[in-house]
Formats: C-alpha cells, sequence, structure tokens
C-alpha cells in the first residue's frame, strides 16, 4: 500500500560543499533511481536567524514528499545516503514524518513554526519524536547532529501547507511570452496563479513572462504569483518581486 | 579590513545591513562565489548572493578565508 512521507533534511552543507537543496535534488534521484518511490517538488523553509543558531550562512531546511510502498526502505536509504555523503564540519539531521499515522498532528505543525520564532533544542525535537513513534522518525548523520533541530521544523511547516517556497524557477519559452494561467499550469511546476494578496487567478488571465519566476507553497499548492499591468494583463514575479510576505 | 566592514562579536559584519544593494555590490571581493540559486537574491555579483555571506539579525557576516579583496 502507497503512503505519504515527509522528508526533510537540515545543516548538510559548510562553506563549500553543495548546498541543502542540491543534496535533497541527489537523495530523490536516488530513490528513484532504487525504486523505492518517487519525490514531488521541494519546499524551503526559512527558520530562525539568530546568533545562539549555528546555521552555515541561512538557517532554511529543505522538505519534500514522496510516494512510498516502502516507507521504512526510503528512511533507511536516506539515513544511508546521508551517512556516506557528510561532509566534515556539517551537522546533518534527517526527519522522516508519515503524516496519517500523527496522533497529535498539531504539534508538529506547532514546532514548526516555534522554529521561526524561537531557539529550539535537540532536546525540544527528540521530545516530539518520542511522543510520535509510530509517525515520526529522526536521525543525526554526523557532526553536533543539530541538523535534526530544522528538519523536524521542516516537516511541521511542510505538512502546515503555508510555508516558503518551491526549489527551482519557472522559465519562459521567450523573454516576455504571453500566455494564460491555465497553459502556465499545464506546463507543470506550478498549481495556480494568485495575486500579490494571494487571490486565485482564473484560468483565462492573461499573464506576461518576462523573466523566470519562482513558486511559492501556500495551502497545500505551488503558487506563482503575479502583478497586474496597465494594458489588463498580469506580469508574473521573480523571487525579487516578490512581497515580503511569501519570502518569510 | 575594507571599509564595507567591521569587527563584531560575530566576526567580519557587513556595515551597511540587509537593505543596501549598492554597497553590497561594491564590496565584492576575488573570493566571491554564488551562493546556491535558492539564497540568492537576485542575479546581480554582490556580497548577499555570495557562498561566503552568513545572514545575521541586521546585516550578514563575511565567512570568506583570508584578507584578499579586490
Amino acid at each position: 500500500m502507497e503512503e505519504k512521507l515527509l522528508l526533510c533534511i537540515d545543516d548538510t552543507d559548510t562553506l563549500d560543499s553543495p548546498g541543502t537543496g542540491e543534496v535533497l535534488d541527489t537523495l530523490l534521484a536516488a530513490l528513484a533511481e532504487e525504486g523505492l518511490g518517487q519525490g514531488s517538488f521541494i519546499t524551503r523553509h526559512q527558520l530562525l536567524v539568530h546568533p545562539d543558531i549555528p546555521y552555515t550562512s541561512h538557517n532554511s531546511s529543505m522538505c519534500t514528499q514522496v510516494c512510498t510502498g516502502d516507507g521504512v526502505g526510503v528512511i533507511a536509504f536516506a539515513r544511508a545516503f546521508l551517512e556516506r555523503t557528510w561532509v566534515p564540519g556539517s551537522d546533518p539531521g534527517l526527519c522522516a514524518v508519515f503524516p496519517e499515522r500523527l496522533a497529535d498532528p498539531a504539534g508538529l505543525l506547532a514546532f514548526g513554526q516555534a522554529a521561526k520564532e524561537r531557539v529550539l533544542t535537540k532536546d525540544d525535537a527528540r521530545a516530539l519524536a518520542e511522543r510520535e513513534p509510530e509517525g515520526i522518525f529522526l536521525s543525526e548523520h554526523g557532526g553536533t547532529g543539530q541538523g535534526i533541530i530544522g528538519a523536524l521544523a521542516g516537516c511541521g511547516l511542510r505538512l502546515s501547507g503555508t510555508d516558503g517556497r518551491c526549489r527551482g524557477k519557472l522559465y519562459p519559452s521567450a523573454v516576455g511570452e504571453s500566455l494564460t494561467a491555465a497553459e502556465l499550469i499545464a506546463r507543470g511546476g506550478v498549481d495556480c496563479v494568485a495575486d500579490p494578496e494571494g487571490k486565485v487567478l482564473p484560468g483565462d488571465t492573461p499573464l506576461v513572462f518576462a523573466r523566470p519566476c519562482k513558486a511559492v507553497f501556500r495551502r497545500g499548492l505551488r503558487l506563482a504569483v503575479a502583478k497586474p499591468r496597465p494594458d489588463g494583463a498580469w506580469e508574473l514575479l521573480a523571487k525579487q518581486d516578490l512581497p515580503e510576505v511569501f519570502l518569510v | 579590513m575594507s571599509g564595507s566592514f567591521e569587527h563584531t562579536p560575530a566576526g567580519r559584519t557587513f556595515r551597511f545591513g540587509r537593505h543596501a544593494p549598492e554597497e553590497a555590490r561594491a564590496a565584492v571581493c576575488a573570493q566571491y562565489r554564488r551562493d546556491d540559486e535558492e539564497e540568492t537574491e537576485d542575479d546581480t555579483v554582490s556580497c548577499y548572493n555570495c557562498r561566503y555571506r552568513r545572514w545575521t539579525v541586521e546585516s550578514f557576516v563575511c565567512m570568506r578565508k583570508g584578507e584578499e579583496e579586490t
């Protein structure tokens, strides 16, 4: 029977090693090649920036969802992968969550939100995992293992459906391309198009695709954001043009 | 140390904070290395987009090795 499994990693990198997003990309590719499951889009979740938190550069964790008939196998494979690819100086943590098996999903959601607001500890993370022996699987994979905090938080934020942004960019076929919202969605990579307030635009909305744009994660969907133009069309926004509320 | 940075308890800290794009572009040095696309602010060559940039609450700390500058 296929299940959904959230997988999140954090603190896998150092200043000179591949970023955590790239590590998760590689892990997903390896999982697929092994026939263990198919990963979906990756979301990036910004956590608290604080002098007491020893992040490498930006304190964010990367999360994905895997559909698999062998959750145990996926977790074992991911753990072995992180052990094998550990970079000296990094403090990797892995969190796997079976959302359907959680006794108290609100606890995980609260942990995710707390990680954006205050400093949490490994003990905080372990305590939550111990309360959810069927649903949450935490593991440390080198160094201090501090990454389990961000990894658990990332799962909570992904589960919330409304946090962070999606890894990667959407590219136009040509600079300044014109297309409708429905046509953009049909290409894949985004589930809907919304205005800067988050209101979903109809499928026949004319869009102008001037620059590569970034999708954000809202209500469980990949959302591209567009702003209105004087000519009645809507311009898709690049990351640097997104309202601040979509970047925290 | 260049005029763009100062010593703080956190390390070599950018003086101008997180919202000074011109100053961040002007402070780029020979060790500049572009960060992962997920972590860059925009498409410019800027300290804000450097792999050695470590964000703090108010600014960032430069984590580059050595003191070489352009």
